[in-house]
């Protein structure tokens, strides 16, 4: 391909992008004016309240930390082409976890207690995701099946043991005690819950960033999805590098549940998640499996929920506007991808 | 004990109905290939718009159509980027099931000012068969549901007839199993799979309104409560025959019968809630581990990739 | 699909026999022509006349065009070139549906049936409608009936309520026949239609292609073994490279003739000789069936140093071959040894660790995987080499880099470049590339040049050599003869399932070759 065409094509692309962008935004005007709104104002409000003054930008950051871990939950398996719908209740499991081992244990250092208590939130996660993956390989059952099933049990086990015996003495709410102080992180900013997550949650999308390009698991993983066929006759053990995928999926999940916990709320409470399972399974379609994709598009999810707390305040429209507009974009995205696709055969 | 069991098996009837209305839509998509992953988001919605119609029109029937239109509409977006644009079946079916979650929650605070679920006595119901015999066993035992769940039965027996007596079941058949046998014979497969989700989303309509307008007469949050998803799971393990289907329904709206009257007993109502996720998983167990034993040629037409 | 042959037509090759002249034909294909997008040239300028009510057969080797042509007539391909007459009337055949409109049936070599319904649900696909009754409903009664009486017809005995998938191959094309009588066909096209069956089924077919003659169909049929051929065609037209080189009225042609007319005759000498076979016996085939109706076992040995040939027209064992040295299929008796070590219960992991690599035939079902990038393609399958936790970065692009360099594969500099953007040629040469690279000391190419163009066939043929060279060994299975003469120190021809002649290098004698691929001269491998 001559370097003029390649040039060619990279301008088809950007100009693409650029009109799809501007569709969107369009789309997303339409929306807001549908729902009696103002579109450009409510614009600004969301913008302002994701991003203007220091304590707003850093709860958006925040909000990114179980959005980025839950998305990597998808998508670790998403590359060996196996569905972790199960995330939800993975994360449930994962945050109780933590909770636990921080009401009832204190190794008396700080660093040691909270480790601990994460490891457990991913032990956790791990254990629930286990049973689906080891049913997909053996059996073949299909794990969206499986994974989804999952969820509604675990939440239904949180909640009773969130109610009954974890519950909190002389409290009427389903929620347990706080954790012990050495393991509640600071909140960093004021005026936010900004603290250490934000940082461990990162790292650890980095950390399965370099793991996808840079490992052979990563490797495997990613051409089991691609051609499974292929996978097998080179060699590699296509049920085993699933598995080990939803372990590190389930984990991932969990460790959410913990960071939520030890850094959000301090306690394990029931409704803990607002469905920030199935917000991580948008924020991996649209960044189709990719570590710094996810990154990225956390961010502009959290900024349109964190954005619509504020247009709520100042207009009539409910939170929940932002959930309308995230899939929006994702049934957008995929068709334009299709397009993409169309064209360059 | 005789009360007991009648109301379990009132229970049974009025459950199983919204998930057999559900597989019977997804039975459609199934065997033409395309099996339909948004039934869930199809079931809320079509709760959701039931609810609004029937309040505001003061009629169950007006609330019964808005559900299936409503319902009918959302497949049609499947259907066009699934069938069509040949997305990814999973991930546009996930999208639409968030997007009729996020949606239905978000109208219902603009339109209700509601904050979980809405409910007024403006709701029209879906009311039981008005049929009276003067035999007391059939009064009680076989007239004495929602004219939905007759509706539901009567489209069984269509349903069975439509696909396997008839010519558009037939091609329907061989969309999902042998396209090119279609292709080769001059018809399209993209239609049939188009004419399989409008159906799936009008079973997926009466059955939404079932689940707000009799069952319960509310709009509650997610109030589908996975049934879509077990109504997956389901079709799965019958095959996509009806037969099976109707049991293993029938079955379902037994345990959560049965788990409805386990909440009244002195066990935390989580326990007895659980009891249909768990089943799901069981039955898929013991059905692919037989299955697995026996090696039998099983469709998986669950994925169109 | 592959098309065995390299891109272009190669020398021009005087017609022989008559050209058809036929006093009423009820089809007359004109300067027929077809390239496809990517330059690959499948016919050129192809005439043929076919009488009414005559049996026609098109033989030729894979990829000569024979499928190609059928198609085109059947509508399921457009011609690029020239123009097609039924009953002295021009048409345009753009869809199977036009065909069947104008009386022409196909049976194809892939039976379009559903195997999970009924005969008649299948013979009647498409037109149901004539059997709807007043409720909606398909009138199984009539149906069966009415499908009962065809049947009856064609003197053919299955039970119109058996379902399909039950039936016995033979039965099954049948019910395919029976598809294309029911569209009313009066012309009938059969490709490869003995292909699936057995003697006896082949022999009860070739009856009934005699009795569609005296009901006045029109037959035409495809087919590489001439002993049928021969039993009951009239006129017999070959297709070499897409050219037809012989038309022949029955009375001009001999088995012999027509074979040596298929193969071509051998232009010049290979230029390398093969390498001389060592004395270690590296690979034994021991008295294994190739398919259930193989009527003898497969035995062969393979030495060091040797590249062994299979040759044969696609489907006579060359894939259950591939499949039983993959691991993919077991045989049911006899033994498959490696070094004197059974390889039958090792997995393909251990075959491969154990020094066994393989070239797939289908580079983009299980060659590659052609959204991911060369690089990634390229250390598939090398297992510890390229690292076991983290992916040995420098050597890995070395490796591929020499890679790219050696196998002179355009488009490979970037590594990072997907697969898919490179052209059939270069791809197939990282196909090749990643498993000689691993210095296998057997490996086993099935089709390791279809759909590829000659600089790069040269680059792969050079490398399979060097294998050889090295003392290791080659199995090469092979549609394209000209690569196998080229460089093959030996070669085993098989037909129906069973090896059916040796040749060894440099007494290639393309008649006897042609003969035994044809099934004309049936006999044993000498002892």
């Amino acid at each position: 391909m001559s370097s003029m065409t390649r040039a060619g094509g990279y301008a088809k692309k950007i100009g693409l992008t650029v009109l799809f962008v501007g569709l969107i935004v369009v789309v997303w005007a339409a929306v807001l004016f549908l729902a009696g709104a103002n579109p450009v104002l409510s614009f600004v409000y969301i913008f302002k309240g994701a991003l203007v003054g220091t304590s707003n930008l850093f709860s958006t950051l925040d909000l990114m930390v179980p959005m980025m871990l839950l998305a990597l939950a998808v998508a670790i398996p998403g590359w060996a082409g196996v569905w972790n719908i199960g995330g939800e209740g993975q994360f449930l499991l994962g945050a109780l976890a933590a909770a636990w081992v921080g009401i009832s244990i204190d190794l008396g250092n700080p660093f040691l207690d909270v480790f601990l208590a994460l490891f457990a939130a991913m032990v956790a996660g791990l254990v629930w995701s286990s049973w689906a993956g080891y049913l997909k390989v053996k059996l073949q059952i299909n794990e969206i099946v499986t994974t989804l099933m999952a969820n509604y049990i675990a939440t239904l086990l949180v909640s009773y043991l969130v109610n009954y015996p974890l519950k909190e003495a002389g409290s009427s709410w389903a929620q347990t005690a706080y954790i012990k102080r050495p393991f509640q992180l600071h909140h960093l900013v004021g005026g936010s819950q900004f603290s250490l997550t934000f940082f461990i949650s990162t790292g650890i999308v980095l950390v399965f960033f370099l793991l996808e390009k840079r490992t052979r698991l990563g490797y495997e993983l990613t051409m089991i999805g691609s051609n499974e066929r292929l996978s097998y006759l080179g060699g590699i053990s296509i049920a085993a590098k699933r598995m080990v995928a939803m372990l590190l999926g389930g984990a991932v999940a969990g460790l959410a549940g913990g960071l939520v916990v030890l850094g959000n709320t301090y306690r394990m409470k029931e409704g803990i998640s607002p469905g920030y399972g199935f917000t991580g399974l948008l924020v991996c379609l649209l960044a189709d499996n990719d570590p710094i994709l996810i990154i990225l598009v956390s961010f502009l999810f959290a900024v349109l929920q964190s954005g619509s707390l504020n247009l709520q305040l100042f207009s009539d429209i409910p939170v929940e506007i932002s959930g309308v507009l995230q899939v929006v974009l994702i049934l957008f995205v995929a068709a334009f991808r299709i397009m993409i696709r169309k064209k360059e055969r | 004990m005789n009360n007991l069991i009648s109301t379990i098996y009132s229970i049974m009837i009025r459950s199983s109905t919204p998930l057999l209305l559900v597989a019977l839509g997804g039975m459609f998509t199934f065997h033409a290939g395309v099996l339909n992953v948004a039934m869930e988001g199809l079931l809320l919605i079509s709760a959701f718009f039931a609810v609004v119609f029937s309040y505001v029109t003061g009629s169950a029937l007006a609330g019964v159509v808005g559900g299936i239109v409503a319902a009918v509409i959302l497949s049609l977006l499947y259907s066009f980027f699934v069938t069509t644009l040949n997305a990814n079946n999973f991930a546009i079916g996930f999208a639409l099931n968030i997007f009729a979650s996020s949606l239905t929650l978000f109208l219902m605070r603009i339109m209700f000012k509601g904050q979980n679920a809405f409910n007024s006595p403006k709701i029209a119901p879906v009311g039981k068969l008005a049929v009276t015999t003067g035999i007391p066993f059939l009064d009680n035992y076989v007239f004495n549901f929602s004219i939905l769940t007759y509706v539901a039965i009567v489209l069984f027996f269509m349903s069975s007839f439509l696909i396997y007596r008839t010519s558009f079941g037939l091609r329907l058949r061989i969309a999902g199993e042998k396209p090119q046998a279609l292709e080769s014979a001059g018809i399209r497969s993209n239609v049939i799979q188009f004419k399989a989700s409008i159906l799936c989303g009008i079973c997926c309509g009466l059955a939404g309104a079932q689940l707000s307008l009799h069952n319960v007469r509310m709009f509650a949050r997610d109030m589908s409560g996975g049934r879509g998803f077990i109504a997956l799971a389901i079709i799965l393990i019958s095959n996509g025959r009806p037969m099976p289907m109707l049991a293993i329904c029938l079955l379902f709206g037994l345990f959560d019968a049965l788990s409805v009257e386990l909440q009244g007993a002195n066990l935390p109502p989580q326990f007895p809630l659980m009891v249909p996720y768990i089943m799901s998983v069981l039955v898929l167990f013991v059905f692919y581990a037989r299955e697995k034993r026996g090696q039998s040629k099983r469709k998986n037409s669950i994925s169109r990739v | 699909m592959s098309l065995g042959t390299s891109e272009g037509i190669g020398e021009q090759p005087v017609l022989q026999g008559s050209p058809d002249k036929v006093q009423r034909p009820v089809i007359k294909l004109h300067h027929i022509s077809k390239t496809y997008p990517n330059g690959l040239r499948a016919l050129k300028d192809v005439n043929i006349e076919v009488g009414k009510g005559e049996i026609y057969a098109l033989v030729g080797q894979n990829g000569a065009g024979k499928s190609t042509l059928m198609n085109i007539l059947y509508g399921l391909t457009m011609p690029s070139g020239g123009t097609i007459e039924i009953g002295s009337r021009p048409v345009t055949i753009s869809h199977p549906m036009q065909a069947i409109g104008l009386g022409i049936g196909m049976v194809q070599q892939d039976l379009m049936l559903v195997p999970s319904l009924t005969v008649m649900e299948n013979i009647v696909l498409g037109t149901e409608g004539e059997f709807k009754r007043w409720d909606g409903a398909i009138d199984m009664v009539k149906m069966r009936a009415t499908v009962q009486t065809l049947l009856d017809s064609l003197e053919c005995s299955i039970d119109p309520l058996s379902i399909v998938g039950t039936l016995p191959i033979g039965s099954q094309q049948m019910v395919e026949i029976a598809k294309v009588f029911w569209r009313n066909a009066s012309i009938i096209i059969f490709d490869e239609p003995t292909s699936l069956l057995s003697p006896i089924e082949a022999e009860q077919f070739l009856q009934f292609v005699l009795a569609l003659k005296a009901k006045g169909k029109t037959v035409l049929f495809i087919s590489h073994r001439l002993k049928e051929v021969f039993a009951i065609a009239e006129r017999i037209s070959v297709l070499r490279q897409g050219v037809i080189v012989a038309s022949l009225a029955k009375e001009e042609a001999n088995a012999e003739k027509v074979a040596t007319l298929m193969v071509g005759e051998r232009m010049e000498e290979s230029s390398i000789p093969p390498s001389a076979p060592g004395a270690k016996v590296v690979l034994r085939v021991k008295d294994v069936p190739l398919a259930a109706n193989a009527s003898k076992t497969a035995e062969m040995e393979i030495h060091s140093g040797e590249i062994v040939g299979i040759a044969g027209v696609q489907g006579n064992g060359q894939e259950e071959l591939f499949d039983m040295l993959l691991g993919k299929a077991i045989p049911r008796s006899g033994d498959i040894l490696f070094f004197d070590r059974s390889i039958l219960r090792m997995s393909v992991r251990a075959r491969r660790d154990a020094g066994i690599a393989y070239i797939t035939s289908d580079r983009i079902k299980d060659g590659l995987a052609v959204d991911r990038s060369v690089l990634e393609n390229g250390i598939i399958g090398s297992g510890k080499a390229m690292g076991n936790v983290l992916i040995r970065q420098k050597e890995v692009h070395r490796l591929i880099a020499k890679m790219v360099r050696s196998y002179k594969i355009k488009g490979g500099e970037n590594q990072k470049q997907k697969v898919r953007a490179l052209s059939g040629g270069n791809m197939q040469k990282i196909v090749v590339a990643r498993e000689v690279m691993r210095n296998p000391t057997l490996l086993v190419a099935f089709n390791p040049t279809s759909g590829v163009d000659i600089a790069a066939k040269k680059v792969i043929h050079d490398s399979l050599r060097e294998i050889a060279g090295a003392g290791n060994s080659v199995l090469l299975i092979s549609n394209d003869l000209e690569e196998l003469l080229e460089l093959s120190g030996r070669i085993i021809v098989l037909y129906k399932m069973c090896p059916a002649a040796e040749f060894k290098y440099p007494e290639y004698d393309m008649r006897q070759i042609g003969m035994y691929m044809t099934g004309v001269r049936s006999e044993g491998l000498g002892e």
